[in-house]
């Protein structure tokens, strides 16, 4: 039960969430947005600056054509229009993680505006997206944040990375529908290759506005921002537990302070960061140093002409196409990796279903236990193929196909070639087969009984018990058709 | 044409959000200067603009840079004049919020 509906039950008012998110991507460049420094995640501290991302008098910033390409292509997937002029302004703050004592950013010429995605069946819209650069990392010294800190320690290494912030409109009215919003956004930017997706590692954050008021109210109520969650699962809860807060406070008559507030995951609450908001006077202006950028229509037209396939073509495709059900077409396209695969296996079997099955199922499991990427195991989409081929044809059980799988992801042979290899071709002689129920069967005589009294249930035992004996290379349909055929006659 | 002048008020403002501390004969001297300053900027207000376009910037088209690395620093060297410095990193005193 959403927690809208939950207040609603003790004040016969209901209520309901409004949500914006802004989520800034890395852009995926190699050096930094106005300077060459490298962007490489895991450097040394300050191993990545230069005189540029350091602030240092009397140096330029050069845009990085890449980043602005970047920026256009993910404004197209996001429905946006693209700005035929868009321009750089300075954000200014004194903060030590960024050394010249602004950021620049955009502030009323966004690069990409007036987009949206559907999520969950509903339109949310995308109001603007802008370039901007990263500020840089700060350790405290001397306490555990920055309350009761002595000095701080700066690393610059992060600062003028290109980020693009993507601001969705207040359209989003559950945490299911800002979370699955969050998901569906990093899917978008991996499937378009601009940004890693990664919240743990910071190239994808994402910060959520969020407000109540009684449903039907058209007067929005004061937001609190929640800062920098690290998980789309806690996103969800902290907007679950705020909105709650913010519901008491309506209700017993208090007032909601517009403030940051950040997640806490071992108490399970939003706290206060307790920063002054009178602080927050960024005094916005053009930037100087930088011209303003002319994007041509023919630039955008030649971006636009290399976007690859995106998520929800994919998952129509793969439902169209391959007959795959809504479930496992969706599994596939989150994870693109093993949707790429399935597409290069299916040029190899049509038993598209087994290919899904194994990729969700067996293949996932190794990686999991293994904690291993697919493209670092030695599996091939021809190796599956055969692999899903060869059980068609019943030249081994699914059982032996489940035990080959290991093989084929740690090592450079083919099924077939295991097969031959280690004999374990399935058994479908029918006189082998036969030979080994008979004795199954002297073993277990009281099962026989039962079996003939009605409790049929006692077969999938005595199958078990030929399969053991086989070593898992019998036939299972075959041994089923033999028990009953000598059970019936004896 | 009214002329431009900073108040005392706006200077405090402006010291407070530069972090900055400034004794009372220092604000009065500031918005003295800064309200000179802008009125000199004023003088710009006699050219005719009938028909010009508001331009933030030069009109010259932007310059781009590709994508790749063209000079590797020295980090020691970058960081050498720096005031403090704590190993890798750059060391700043207590931040005051």
């Amino acid at each position: 039960m959403s927690t809208a509906s939950m207040a609603a039950q003790a004040s016969q008012t209901t209520y309901e969430m409004v949500i914006g998110l802004e989520v800034h991507i890395q852009l995926k460049t190699t050096t930094k947005l106005f300077s060459d420094a490298l962007t490489t995640f895991g450097a040394d501290p300050n191993e990545q600056t230069t005189p540029i991302c350091l602030g240092m008098p009397g140096v330029l910033p050069v845009v990085n054509e890449k980043a602005v390409e970047l920026a256009i292509l993910t404004g197209l997937a996001l429905n946006c229009h693209i700005a035929e002029v868009t321009k750089f302004d300075r954000k200014h703050y004194f903060y030590p993680d960024l050394p010249k004592g602004y950021q620049i950013s955009q502030y009323d010429m966004p690069i990409c505006y007036d987009g949206h995605i559907d999520v969950l069946g509903r339109r949310i819209g995308i109001e603007r997206a802008h370039l901007e650069e990263d500020a840089g990392k700060l350790v405290h010294g001397g306490a555990d944040g920055l309350a009761g800190s002595t000095y701080s320690l700066v690393d610059l290494n992060r600062a003028g990375m290109p980020l693009l912030e993507i601001v969705s409109r207040p359209d989003i009215r559950s945490s299911e529908e800002a979370r699955v919003y969050g998901e569906t956004l990093r899917n978008l930017v991996r499937y378009i290759d601009v940004c890693d997706g990664n919240l743990e590692e910071g190239s994808m954050r994402v910060d959520v506005n969020i407000s109540v008021r009684p449903t039907g109210e058209t007067k929005l109520g004061t937001k609190t921002e929640l800062k920098n969650m690290n998980s789309f699962r806690y996103i969800q809860k902290a907007i679950e537990y705020e909105a709650q807060r913010q519901i008491a406070l309506v209700e017993s008559g208090q007032a909601i302070v517009q403030e940051s507030r950040l997640w806490n995951e071992a108490k399970g609450i939003t706290e206060s960061m307790r920063s002054k908001e009178d602080a927050h006077d960024y005094r916005y202006f053009p930037d100087p140093d930088l011209r303003p950028l002319t994007i041509s229509r023919q630039q955008v037209d030649e971006i636009g002409a290399r976007m690859p396939e995106l998520p929800h073509q994919r998952l129509a495709r793969f439902k169209d196409t391959f007959g795959l059900s809504d479930y496992d077409a969706t599994q596939l396209v989150d994870a693109k990796e093993l949707g790429d695969f399935f597409d290069r296996t299916a040029q190899h079997t049509k038993n598209y279903k087994a290919i899904a099955n194994w990729l969700m199922g067996d293949i996932t499991n190794v990686l999991k236990t293994q904690q291993q990427s697919l493209g670092a195991t030695t599996l091939t989409p021809e190796n599956l193929a055969s692999m899903i081929e060869l059980t068609d044809q019943g030249t081994i059980s699914s059982a032996i196909a489940k035990k080959l799988l290991p093989d084929l992801m740690a090592g450079d042979k083919t099924p077939q070639q295991l097969v031959d290899e280690k004999g374990l071709a399935q058994i479908s002689d029918t006189g082998a087969i036969e030979a080994m129920c008979k004795e199954v069967l002297e073993a277990n005589p009281d099962n026989i009984a039962q079996y003939k009294a009605g409790k049929t249930k006692v077969l999938g035992f005595l199958v078990g018990q030929v399969m053991k004996a086989s070593k898992g290379k019998a036939n299972p349909q075959m041994i089923n058709d033999i028990l009953i055929r000598i059970i019936e006659n004896s | 044409m009214t002329h431009a002048s900073i108040s005392q008020d706006d200077v405090k403002h402006v010291a407070k959000l530069a972090r900055l501390e400034l004794d009372d004969a220092e604000v009065q001297q500031l918005a003295t200067d800064l309200s000179n300053i802008l009125g000199l900027v004023e003088t710009l207000n006699e050219l005719d603009l009938e028909g010009v376009s508001d331009t933030p910037q030069t009109s010259q088209p932007a310059l781009y840079r590709a994508d790749e690395q063209r000079h590797v620093y020295d980090r020691a060297h970058l960081m050498r004049n720096a005031p403090e410095v704590d190993g890798q990193f750059f060391r700043v005193p207590k931040i005051l919020d």
